[in-house]
């Protein structure tokens, strides 16, 4: 059993299959000991967090079987490695519940999947946060994001028009 | 006192994605690092990422299509087409990976297989295959193998056709008319050379192309003879940039009309007019390529729902290797033909049956069923020991009766047409996936196999 502790004191036990699978963690443990301090990570991140390891841990026990191995072959050349879709439909179920967060309770979980190098669930947060950009004007993509709108009005306008003719492509 | 910048960083960074926990102050997208951004935007398709960038100055920067080696740009093709190519070995330094989207968006249609229509040089294969290389796509002629090559069922494969960008970024297409290469590195070589030195093909035999796109699923290859004028121009390839960027909804009907409207109409663009102008004045010129067209090949695979479908490969009654392409119509019936033979009717389609009524017989069958497919002499490739290698065919799971063939619309292409029997037969589907044909007339079964499987071709013979 490994010991995480997060940035508010909280202290959980979990099985090793569920805490490698965040490479930070195997690597931590791998010239440590097993009490890990998590500073950056609130007791509730980590409480989702190690809810969506366990899963995946147990579901990944079976191995499915492993598909195309040229596709394999032809990512691990690649200079980032994506890697592959959720098979199990069941799984990518639960996982479509697991990310029915409003957007500051999904993107704490973003942050902390990245720090804590989570390979599946970076995927599946980042795309999560995309689909929620998807379709949308900038000034909805603002509001939802919070991000600070620092053109003047005049430069908002001639760069929807620039942008219009220079992405025309799709 | 003093405290260095980066403490003060962390320190401000932890408390906020704390607090936001508690949602009093709520976290926004501009306080994630660069590279978990980047990676969210590459899910993004163009036209939503352009929303994007319309947000703030910051994102204007990070998604700009312009920069050369966007890093996001890059992340999205990589995201896209990373599992099939390098995107980062297409583009050299200068050129934008934005401009490698907009060509791989377009080029990916071409993977799989295409049929050539209207005639073309002797003996020229009509089936050409195209596929993903590290940093081009390459269309190969694929024809079957001569011999006993690649255990009696090798399919020859000739790369003739090379697409990708050259070191200014632009679109760039050659061929190999001769089609006859000692192998497929020497034209890829030589390719490869002549895009480095951006202006020159090493190889005199490497014809400069165009590749022009009528909707997804029919191109021209023509000789790009305004090339080597044009060569240090931006707009080489004016033509092609032009349908390139007409956008998709109407995109079809645009293209028809600026393919024939370039051919036909003497007014028109003054940038598409320029290529005509110096394909004019160069018109002394021997021409090292006529145009040819091609036509998909959407459906090569077999479905669920139609089990015989897509292009399969077997040894006809005189001991040849066959391609054939088996396809449903709308209306329920199925038309297998055979592909590629230079010469004869149907544009390189050969008629080899048809049915209109797909239900199968399911075991258990009758015995006049067992008898008809046990009397019968399954042709197989003779090996290089001249004994026949063993029969690899599976169980008969299903049986399909065909009681047509072309005999009966076209009389006397093959047999005469007189005898039911000689138009009636069967099919038998085995518990592989596989399938064999014969005809009552005669005592044999033609099996066939797969040419192709999950887009790579199976029994390559590459070398002549």
């Amino acid at each position: 059993m490994i010991k995480l502790v997060s940035g508010d004191g909280a202290e959980f036990e979990v099985e090793e299959e569920v805490a490698f699978q965040s490479k930070i963690i195997k690597d931590i443990v791998a010239d440590a000991d097993d009490v890990i301090p998590l500073p950056t990570v609130s007791s509730k991140v980590l409480i989702q967090v190690i809810e969506y390891c366990r899963k995946h841990a147990a579901v990944n026990s079976f191995p499915l079987s492993p598909s195309s191995s040229a596709a394999a072959a032809a990512s691990s050349s690649s200079s980032i490695s994506y890697s592959k879709p959720v098979s199990d439909p069941a799984l990518r179920a639960w996982d479509n519940e697991f990310v029915k967060l409003n957007n500051s309770s999904l993107f704490d979980i973003v942050i902390a999947a990245n720090y804590l190098d989570i390979e599946e669930l970076v995927d599946l947060v980042l795309e999560t946060v995309a689909d929620r950009i998807k379709g949308k004007q900038a000034q909805e993509i603002r509001r939802q994001f919070n991000i600070e709108n620092d053109f003047t009005p005049e430069e908002e306008e001639a760069l929807r028009r620039e942008n219009s003719w220079a992405f025309q492509n799709n | 006192m003093t405290i260095p910048i980066f403490v003060v960083r962390s320190v401000t960074l932890v408390p906020r994605a704390m607090a936001s926990s508690n949602s009093t102050l709520a976290m926004s997208f501009s306080d994630f690092p660069e590279d978990v951004q980047i990676n969210i935007l590459s899910f993004l398709s163009p036209s939503e990422v352009s929303a994007f960038a319309c947000t703030s100055r910051r994102f204007v920067a990070l998604c700009g299509a312009a920069a050369p080696n966007s890093p996001l740009w890059l992340a999205i093709c990589e995201r896209r087409w990373g599992f099939r190519t390098r995107p980062r070995s297409w583009v050299s330094s200068s050129a934008s990976f934005a401009r490698l989207y907009k060509a791989l968006d377009r080029w990916e249609h071409l993977i799989g297989f295409w049929r050539r229509i209207g005639h073309g040089g002797p003996g020229t294969p009509h089936l050409v295959f195209f596929e993903w290389g590290p940093s081009y796509i390459a269309g190969s002629r694929v024809s079957p193998a001569p011999d006993a090559a690649g255990g009696g069922y090798g399919v020859l494969k000739v790369p003739f056709l090379w697409l990708g960008l050259s070191q200014h970024g632009e679109l760039v297409s050659f061929l190999h008319p001769g089609g006859r290469l000692d192998s497929s590195a020497d034209l890829l070589g030589s390719v490869s050379d002549s895009s480095s030195s951006s202006s020159g093909v090493a190889d005199p035999d490497l014809v400069p192309v165009s590749v022009s796109f009528m909707g997804c699923s029919h191109f021209v290859v023509e000789e790009n003879r305004s090339y080597f004028a044009d060569a240090r121009e931006v707009d080489s390839i004016g033509v092609l940039e032009e349908i390139e960027t007409s956008s998709p909804p109407d995109r079809l009907m645009s293209e028809i009309y600026q393919y024939f409207a370039i051919r036909t109409s003497p007014g028109g663009d003054k940038a598409m007019r320029r290529p005509r102008k110096k394909e004019r004045e160069r018109s002394g010129g021997r021409h090292l390529w006529e145009a040819e067209h091609f036509v998909k090949i959407n459906k090569y695979y077999p479905t669920p729902e139609r089990p015989l479908q897509g292009l399969w490969k077997g040894f006809s009654e005189d001991m040849i290797l066959e391609f054939y392409l088996v396809s449903y119509d709308d209306i329920g019936g199925i038309t297998c033909r055979r592909v590629g033979e230079a010469g004869e009717q149907f544009s390189g389609y050969s008629p080899v049956f048809w049915t209109s009524n797909t239900t199968f017989l399911e075991s258990p069958f009758s015995s006049d069923e067992q008898d008809l497919y046990a009397n019968r002499e399954q042709i197989c490739p003779v090996n290089a020991d001249g004994r026949k290698s063993s029969d690899s065919s599976g169980v008969v799971s299903r049986i399909l009766c065909i009681n047509s063939s072309y005999d009966l619309v076209i009389p006397g292409l093959s047999a005469s047409s007189g005898d039911p029997r000689n138009v009636e037969g069967r099919i038998w589907e085995y518990d592989d996936g596989t399938f064999g044909f014969g005809f009552l007339r005669n005592n044999y079964i033609i099996d066939l196999k797969h040419i192709a499987v999950n887009e790579f071709l199976l029994d390559i013979v590459e070398d002549l």
